[in-house]
């Protein structure tokens, strides 16, 4: 209540920019809240509570002491119990003084038991580790991971584990969101893009965020990669809607992604030598804490050298580079702290055509120092300072001029969350997050400088969010959370709310709904993203915003099946888009520059899980559609975007040949895209170079589909020793292994008449080695 | 048990409605059939005659485009002339070229087309009053040449070719300019970008710039704007023509929707848009506007 009365001081829905002290005095006090233990103390303890005991603690792999986020934690015989949060850290309160058994258990993890003894008013401290399953089974029983069945606990929600993201077979390299990309609900536009297209939503209705610091450009290699090496990552946890009041920002989704906080125990490292890339990372245990750090570039240039001079077009040089790094120190038995950053690039020369050179310069810079503090019995706070730069910066030289663009978002926040269990019936988390964040475009042409804008903006955002237990069969999730940009000066509020019935403990009745905002707006391009631009709401242009309806049932009618049927939602409105038909800005209002459009998607989605056994996998299968609508754009009808599939079927199959060698194939197939078939033609002579235009008819955007897309991988992976210096993996894989041309999109030759039609088509079949060794 | 029970039901009816979707499913939007359209095209330039209009039909894409075979013939043709603010001021009547089925010209060549005034074209069935086609523009003001930095200059040389303008008018929004510079010698040869690029020999002859907006550039403390010609704009060695257009509302909505459907910076491949037609009872685009020519020397740089 103390939040909500800060947060309307005016007393109305607008707020005006004299507010901003308003949000500063809110943030320091979570602050001081953070820094001052007693005052919390004072909070969460109450007069009843000091009769009763509570346990604490961090949850962790006990091979590499890294977090657990999700592991679930009970007093086995009562209706006490919660997840671990993404720190691993947990607390049970309010137990009556008594003897217990303690309970943890977490998918791909040995449970863990212990008994202990509660006296009144105390709190015990206890990290508990956890083993790995498969460290201790033989060789036919295997626990999969592929899509973590505690955090599936809530609505949307889908964990993907790291061994996932390794041995999926991939194009040329393992790729986090090549691996989201199976998940039913979300979709890849093309073999070339690693965008996520969630439940309908173009790639920037998703917030990306790496360690709690939101990474604007995602993509490497025009887009063909993500740029988050798996080497780095401890945990991806994919929201795929209905995302609780604690996340916000965007429309659709929320892909949270971790570092590793690095290996606890021993000193370890990857060494990895793939035909795209290489990777190389070292982690360990020091005095007061654990570090980490990887890096992985691409190792393309022994492939330009031997082409440069013998095949046209090959870039003169092109790298990309991803560093990754965390440092943890253990300050108290109560306090945690840790710095983390990311930094990567693509840097492309290439010259591809006499007197005309393109230059692409772009990349991310992030990093973030996270305060984790046990306040008090079943309060823990997060404290974090991020920092993220996007940067972007083409030259184009044709012809004796040149083009330069500098495109830059420079986002610094501050995040406070805290997380109370107040009771065994009630979690209660409240946050915020402010900062400030930069838009910076000027572009030159010709040595003059055409366009130069700078957008500045304030943002706030805080929420409050309540988990409540009303009985074992009945859980309620509700939270308000409300969000105010200075630019344009837009405050929302944004209600969330979820239900979950469980009429058995291996059924889930799920729903939830909920209103989003999203206050930027990418300009991007399907087929290549080295030229995104991000753009804030502002004056004329207000925040996006959508409702999401989410329903669903999770199923676990034996342990080694599961099931999960969702269906979902969503409306769009208010969408701003760059309008594409503008041909210059120069001189335009800002609101001149966008198009404002609408849309809605919905679908049904289904996935299957064979969690143990010598075979495991899943499929999932998505039923969906997706619309969109601009005025003058169609007749300013719906229309579907051309990642719209109707159905969507991925398949993923592990096979333990032997305790040597593992069999994986992925199985995809989609309804072909959505495309604009060209009705008619006519010709109009350009009176301004003497050419025919030749301008197609079209009837209805989007309203016909390209052949169906499918495509099977396969790999294999051989577990060995590298002269006893470490453990190593030998991975063999074919992509699109019946080498299926799926279409991308059709073009057209005007030259011919009637003008020729011919498919631009996608990968073919591609062999790929990567050997790795763990030291 | 009843509860287990009362799910195993629930779902399997979920399960159920789920397949049902599954095999009804089908996409409503589906795709719509051709349609002939009627096809107007011409475009009036400030100070100059009325320049013919030509009048075709759409072709199905599948088929062969022959513009004798698309014109659209005995067609009475008329152009209203109305000034700034509308008023009307007379009709020039156009009749059919014997030699150019489907082209019209007007039966005055002596009639000039005036910058800032408005012309209406419309288009009739020869004997009947019903209106098939009907398109509206306003002509960019004239403007003038007032200086240039010479005449001659060296490729990529250290000065480029500079040449300063009065400035035109449109009502209600910037100017919008397209630069077309014709080679006058194209026997000299193509600067090294374009013969790279050039699949023919007598291709960018001429060549244009996409639509520059009048904000681009400065404004002199007089009033006037002074435009740089960029190297990109040189196509031959040579004696090039170099003229500057301000465009009208018509033809700056059709090049920029042209645009977007040949593949726009952030449109999906595969997406395309009909284009922004200004005319009622058909497509095509009757525009208009006003320019300014110059020439200029390109000299090829001396061999080191």
């Amino acid at each position: 209540m103390f939040l909500i009365a800060l947060l309307r001081p005016n007393r109305s829905s607008r707020f005006n920019k004299a507010s901003l002290p308003v949000f500063l005095r809110l943030a320091l006090f979570i602050f001081f809240l953070h820094v001052l233990p007693d005052t919390l103390a004072v909070v969460s303890k109450d007069r009843s509570e000091q009769s009763q005991a509570s346990v604490n603690g961090y949850i962790t792999e006990a091979a590499t002491g890294e977090a657990i986020w999700g592991a679930n934690v009970v007093l086995e015989g009562t209706t006490i119990g919660v997840s671990t949060n993404s720190s691993g850290f947990y607390s049970l309160n309010r137990i009556p003084p008594g003897e217990y058994t303690i309970l943890v258990s977490f998918v791909g993890f040995n449970e863990f038991r212990k008994e202990v003894s509660l006296s009144s008013g105390e709190t015990l401290r206890l990290n508990i580790e956890l083993t790995e399953a498969g460290l201790q089974m033989d060789e036919i029983t295997v626990t999969s991971e592929f899509i973590d069945r505690e955090s599936r606990q809530n609505i949307g929600v889908t964990t993907v584990p790291t061994r996932l993201i390794r041995e999926t077979p991939a194009v040329l390299q393992a790729d986090v969101f090549r691996s989201i990309q199976l998940l039913p609900g979300i979709t890849s536009a093309s073999d070339f893009s690693s965008g996520l297209y969630i439940r309908g939503g173009s790639p920037d209705q998703t917030l990306i965020l790496l360690d709690n610091t939101t990474v604007y450009n995602p993509s490497h290699f025009f887009g063909f990669f993500s740029t988050f090496n798996p080497d780095a990552i401890r945990d991806v946890r994919v929201f795929k809607g209905g995302f609780p009041a604690e996340y916000g920002g965007r429309l659709g989704s929320v892909v949270d992604i971790y570092n590793k906080d690095g290996n606890r125990r021993r000193r370890a490292g990857t060494a990895s030598v793939g035909l795209l890339s290489s990777r190389f990372s070292v982690e360990g245990p020091y005095s007061r804490g654990s570090y980490m750090l990887a890096v992985r570039r691409s190792t393309l240039e022994p492939l330009l050298w031997s082409l440069q001079g013998n095949v046209d077009n090959i870039p003169e040089s092109f790298y990309f580079l991803d560093i990754n790094g965390k440092l943890n120190f253990d300050a108290s038995d109560t306090d945690r702290l840790s710095v983390s950053f990311y930094s990567g690039l693509d840097d492309v020369v290439f010259p591809a055509a006499d007197d005309l050179l393109l230059k692409l310069y772009y990349g991310n810079l992030t990093g973030s120092t996270t305060w984790r503090r046990i306040l008090g019995p079943g309060l823990f706070s997060t404290l974090t300072f991020t920092g993220s730069r996007y940067f972007n910066e083409p030259v184009f030289e044709f012809g004796g001029t040149v083009f330069e663009r500098r495109n830059t978002v420079t986002d610094f926040s501050m995040k406070a969350d805290l997380d109370w269990n107040i009771s065994s019936s009630h979690n209660f988390k409240a946050g915020i997050w402010t900062g400030n964040v930069e838009v910076t475009i000027a572009d030159q042409f010709d040595g003059q400088r055409t366009q130069q804008s700078r957008i500045d903006s304030w943002y706030f955002s805080g929420y409050l969010q309540d988990r409540w237990e009303i009985s074992p069969e009945w859980i309620f999730t509700g939270g308000l959370r409300g969000s105010w940009y200075s630019s344009g000066d837009y405050f929302r509020l944004e209600p969330r709310a979820a239900l979950e019935y469980r009429p058995h403990p291996d059924i889930r009745l799920q729903t939830a709904a909920g209103r989003y905002y999203q206050f930027k707006s990418l300009i991007t391009n399907e087929a290549f993203s080295g030229f995104d631009i991000w753009l804030l709401t502002d004056d004329g242009v207000a925040p996006s915003y959508g409702d999401q309806f989410l329903a669903g049932v999770k199923w676990n009618p034996v342990p080694e099946w599961s099931v999960e049927l969702e269906g979902f939602y969503r409306t769009m409105r208010q969408l701003f888009e760059f309008d594409p038909r503008i041909p210059d800005t120069a001189g335009l209002d800002y609101n001149e520059l966008f198009r404002f459009g609408r849309g809605y998607a919905y679908g049904v989605e289904l996935l299957l899980q064979r969690n143990t056994g010598r075979l495991t996998g899943f499929a999932g299968y998505t039923w969906g559609t997706s619309r969109r609508s601009y005025p003058g754009f169609n007749n300013s009808n719906m229309f579907p975007p051309r990642f719209d599939r109707i159905h969507d079927l991925n398949i993923l199959l592990n096979y333990s040949l032997s305790d040597r060698w593992m069999a994986t194939t992925v199985f995809s197939y989609g309804t072909g895209q959505a495309y604009t078939e060209p009705l008619g033609r006519t010709q109009i002579r350009n009176p301004f170079n003497d050419d025919n235009d030749n301008p197609l008819i079209v009837g209805r955007v989007n309203a016909s589909r390209l052949p169906a897309y499918h495509r099977l991988d396969i790999g294999f992976t051989r577990y060995g020793r590298f002269f006893n210096l470490g453990d190593s993996e030998l991975q063999l894989q074919l992509i699109n292994v019946y080498s299926r041309r799926n279409v991308w999109f059709y073009q057209f030759n005007f030259d011919e008449n009637p003008p020729e039609r011919s498919a631009v088509r996608m990968l073919p079949i591609i062999p790929s080695v990567t050997y790795t060794v763990n030291f | 048990m009843k509860t287990i029970a009362l799910c195993r039901n629930t779902l399997a009816l979920t399960l159920f409605s789920f397949i049902f979707l599954l095999t009804s499913g089908c996409d409503p939007y589906r795709q719509d059939s051709y349609e002939e359209q009627l096809v107007i095209y011409g475009m009036l330039t400030a100070g100059e005659p009325f320049s013919p209009i030509r009048l075709t039909r759409t072709v199905p894409f599948s088929e062969a485009y022959s513009e004798e075979a698309a014109a659209l013939r005995n067609m009475h043709v008329r152009v209203i002339e109305m000034d700034e603010d509308g008023e009307f001021i007379r009709t020039i009547q156009y009749q059919e070229s014997e030699r150019d089925p489907g082209v019209y010209f007007p039966r005055s060549r002596s009639s000039i087309v005036q910058g800032r005034f408005r012309y209406r074209a419309e288009v009739r069935q020869v004997e009947a009053a019903e209106l098939l086609l009907s398109a509206q523009t306003i002509v960019p003001g004239s403007f003038e040449l007032v200086e240039t930095n010479g005449s001659t200059f060296i490729y990529q040389g250290p000065e480029q070719y500079e040449a300063t303008y009065t400035t035109s008018f449109y009502p209600g929004r910037q100017n919008y300019f397209i630069i077309s510079t014709r080679a006058l010698n194209p026997e000299l040869g193509m600067t090294p970008f374009y013969d790279s690029i050039a699949e023919e020999p007598d291709e960018f002859i001429t060549v244009s710039s996409p639509i520059i907006n009048e904000q681009n550039y400065e404004l002199n403390p007089d009033g006037t704007i002074t435009l740089r010609l960029p190297w990109i704009s040189v196509s031959h060695f040579g004696i090039s023509a170099i003229s500057v257009f301000a465009i009208d509302t018509n033809w700056y909505d059709y090049q920029r929707s042209l645009g977007v459907q040949l593949g726009g910076s952030t449109v999906s491949p595969g997406q395309i848009e009909n284009l922004l037609w200004n005319v009622e009872g058909g497509i095509g685009v009757f525009g208009s506007r006003a320019g300014v020519r110059s020439e200029v020397t390109i000299l090829s740089p001396p061999i080191p």
